[in-house]
């Protein structure tokens, strides 16, 4: 055999020996989704099955060839209905990547659950559940059903026969009622800190944790072998870090840097004790030596957003009025701690005694009852205020502070302004459900001498198995009586559940002076009488106790008597 | 043999430095010796809670032509930065609220760490295959010191493989460790931070410098973690 003819041989069976390992090398999987379901659904199937996974999160593939090495093969999970990038497939192939599969659904999260495997369930609501879940999804082999009113019949199909269905969270009620039958456990603590407690639980070792806010979705919840907790976004819970304290959790990795501030903290506490890994960035494709923001998929949450507009001092009643203004788009609770301080010096506090709630966008003033000296007040006194806000009453996880700050407190400057209450006073005469109009009426009589603006709400009602809060600004002129309604549905054994309304009218003699509070737990009560009924209709022609509405009905009340009678009278 | 030895370790420096500041290095043509400074880049801020972008600038310089090593890249910059994928639609740019960097240490590794307090030194046989050679610009010719491998919360470490790279144009003192995860799967290249230091350009400023394997695989990218201190 000659020379060449050997090299020649050799240099032949080297190309068919790398032609067969880059076929064999495992292909990148890319999901083009606005869905974070589906998103949440290719980033399990592909970690189950030890591929890695990316996701597109804008229009453009720009973002995308800067991370994606060139020489990868795509395989392509496209949402049917609202994919992030048109024509994925078309654009990357000519950028000279190689597309060797394109798939396309409408619910990933139904079509690659694989059978005869545990399943888990959980709300779409409670998403940061979802995400504190997808680790131990991973180690388990376990199938995340996301589950809402769409998909809940699809998905009792799926998880029928099953041996091990494990249900965590709050469902509604009309989910919980299908799904049920067949779910072998539960973890519900009403409370989803602790639930990502419990599931962190389930890991043999818990030396080494991941910490999150649940705000996006990244990688590292699905590659990582460690449990997954979850935090406020500038604030951890006195939960979690007792959880991290007494389970000696050695690491936590917070993904993000923007969690930098909760890692900080938990520095703090523990003295340096937990070590702390901030996960910040990934370098590109091409070794440029760039290191670019991680790839994070926004998960849907309200925007919550809180801030303290005025904090005004009434010397002669001694009490301050701080007006809080939720700027976000959810309703939220706060706490507050406040401390009155000039120049340094703390020259008095006053703090909440239970949770505050605040629609979206009101404006409500809080009175604390606080003798601040007048000698003490200058230009200069402030109020700093420790306040914790979040979505749940038990579950305050985020801090108040001044924009561009990422921690407590928050500082305004103190008003004097002595606020007037004279003459201004509400009563309640009636509230009730409504069936036929969906709806709580609430009548109030304006009982003072001046025209008053309220801001009804109706606290912690059972709607639908679980519990929410209800709020409906208005008002009502001197010595009116008024019925406002405040939107609900309650099936019928929210109906039963619910044995008082809890009641809380702030009122005032302006919007920006609502300073003065009712407070009342009347028993709860059904109105389906006829007057109901007929009440339901003026309701429904044109809102509320409309005089429009009323007249309207007269006319189709007299019309129809009259038509009788002279229909009488032409038989007689 | 000891003055061939300390030559080649002059010349592999000399080279290390020159791949640190290496753009699309891998596939320049070896012509001359011309360093381009390329455009300055940094991060926009959006939303609320995202400010000063300033210390998020990578400039990134081109060596055109100078004959370079494709097998390591240099990852360098500022902690407090973090460059925005492309588009700034939808990834948001965060301010640190790490006062001090100093003192605290920058990971680049190539898969997930599950076990961070059961990291061990790295070594050949646990490098990369493109670097586990005995090349000029091979693994035990590039890490060639040795030392305990110590930070706020690791270590110490004993025996960690460790090269320190240039700082203005000279040998300085930005270290970076060899570092392997308790499985050996995963390589973790740790960079001692220094806040606002001489980088390997002179006159520009970095917070940490380190020295990796290129990406030898169509998968392999870093993930890049900072210890707080």
């Amino acid at each position: 055999m000659t020379t060449s003819f050997r090299k020649t041989i050799t240099l032949f069976v080297a190309c068919v020996l790398l032609s067969l390992c880059a076929s064999s090398a495992h292909a990148i999987i890319l999901a083009n989704t606005q869905d974070w379901v589906d998103v949440y659904s290719v980033l399990l199937h592909a970690n189950q099955n030890g591929d890695r996974a990316l996701f597109a999160t804008s229009e453009s593939i720009a973002a995308l060839a800067k991370v994606v090495p060139p020489a990868a093969q795509l395989e392509i999970y496209e949402s049917d209905s609202q994919p992030f990038i048109k024509n994925i497939g078309g654009q990357l192939s000519s950028a000279g990547y190689d597309i060797i599969d394109e798939q396309k659904t409408e619910s990933y999260n139904l079509d690659l659950a694989p059978d005869g495997v545990p399943y888990i369930l959980i709300a779409r609501e409670n998403f940061k559940l979802a995400i504190a879940i997808g680790s131990y999804a991973v180690q388990t082999g376990s199938w995340v059903f996301i589950v809402d009113d769409e998909n809940v019949g699809d998905v009792v199909q799926k998880i029928q026969g099953s041996p091990s269905v494990l249900a965590i969270g709050n469902f509604k009620r009309d989910i919980l009622e299908q799904i049920d039958p067949f779910i072998t456990e539960t973890t519900n603590n009403n409370n989803i800190y602790l639930d990502s407690q419990e599931i962190a639980k389930r890991f043999d070792t818990l030396d080494n944790v991941v910490l999150t806010d649940g705000s996006v979705l990244e990688s590292e919840f699905f590659t990582t072998k460690n449990p997954i907790l979850l935090s406020g976004p500038n604030k951890i819970m006195d939960d979690t870090y007792d959880f991290l304290q007494q389970n000696n959790v050695k690491s936590v990795v917070l993904v993000g840097n923007k969690l930098s501030v909760v890692g900080e903290t938990i520095r703090s506490r523990s003295n340096k004790e937990i070590s702390i890994f901030v996960k910040f960035g990934q370098s590109d494709s091409s070794n440029s030596g760039k290191v670019y923001a991680l790839n994070m998929f926004q998960m849907p949450q309200p925007t919550l957003g809180l801030t303290v507009t005025r904090a005004a001092y009434n010397p002669k009643s001694k009490q301050l009025a701080v007006y809080f203004n939720n700027i976000g788009s959810a309703g939220l609770y706060e706490l507050t701690t406040l401390s009155i301080n000039t120049n340094g010096e703390e020259i008095a506090t006053a703090s909440d005694e239970e949770v505050q709630f605040l629609g979206p966008q009101e404006v409500l003033p809080v009175v604390y009852d606080v003798t601040i000296p007048l000698d003490k007040i200058s230009d200069d006194t402030q109020v700093e205020f420790y306040t914790s806000y979040g979505t749940e009453p038990s579950q305050l996880d985020s801090f108040l502070t001044m924009e561009n700050r990422f921690g407590p407190p928050f500082s305004t400057k103190l008003e004097i302004e002595e606020i007037s209450t004279e003459g201004l006073s509400l009563q309640l005469d009636d509230i009730a459900y409504y069936p036929a109009l969906k709806r709580i009426g609430i009548e109030l009589t304006n009982d003072g001498q001046k025209d008053t603006y309220l801001s009804a709400k109706i606290m912690r009602l059972i709607v639908s198995g679980l519990e929410e809060d209800l709020q409906k600004e208005g008002s009502i002129k001197a010595g009116e009586t008024k019925k406002m309604y405040l939107s609900v549905e309650l099936d019928e054994i929210d109906q039963q559940e619910n044995e008082k309304f809890n009641v809380v009218i702030t009122y005032g003699s302006s919007p920006t002076a609502m300073v003065k509070t009712l407070s009342l737990t009347p028993e709860f009560k059904v109105e389906t009488s006829f007057g109901a009924g007929i009440t339901a209709m003026v309701v429904g022609l044109t809102g509320e106790g409309s005089p429009v509405g009323a007249a309207i009905l007269l006319v189709v009340i007299v019309a129809g008597v009259v038509f009788y009678l002279r229909k009488r009278k032409k038989k007689s | 043999m000891m003055k061939m030895n300390t030559k080649k370790q002059l010349i592999l420096a000399a080279v290390m430095a020159m791949a640190i500041s290496l753009a699309s290095i891998a596939y320049a043509d070896p012509t001359g010796g011309v360093v381009t400074v390329g455009a300055s880049e940094s991060g926009s801020g959006s939303a609320s809670g995202t400010v000063d972008t300033t210390g998020g600038n990578v400039t990134l310089v081109n060596v055109t032509g100078t004959q370079i090593t494709s097998n390591w890249a240099g990852f360098y910059g500022f902690i407090t930065g973090g460059l925005q994928l492309a588009d700034a639609s939808s990834n948001v740019f965060y301010q640190w609220t790490v006062s001090n960097l100093t003192n605290s240490v920058v990971y680049a590794a190539n898969g997930t760490i599950s076990n961070w307090a059961g990291l061990q030194a790295g070594s050949q046989a646990l490098a990369p295959a493109a670097v586990a050679t005995s090349n000029t610009d091979g693994y035990n010719n590039t890490f060639s010191s040795t030392k305990a491998f110590q930070s706020a919360g690791l270590g110490p470490i004993a025996s960690t493989p460790f090269t320190t790279t240039y700082q203005g144009g000279s040998s300085g003192s930005l270290e970076t460790y060899s570092l392997a995860d308790s499985t050996g799967d995963v390589n973790v290249w740790a960079g001692m931070a220094i806040q606002n230091t001489t980088s390997f350009k002179t006159g520009q400023q970095v917070d940490y410098q380190i020295l990796a394997p290129a990406a030898s695989s169509a998968t392999t990218t870093y993930n890049f973690y900072l210890e707080l201190p």
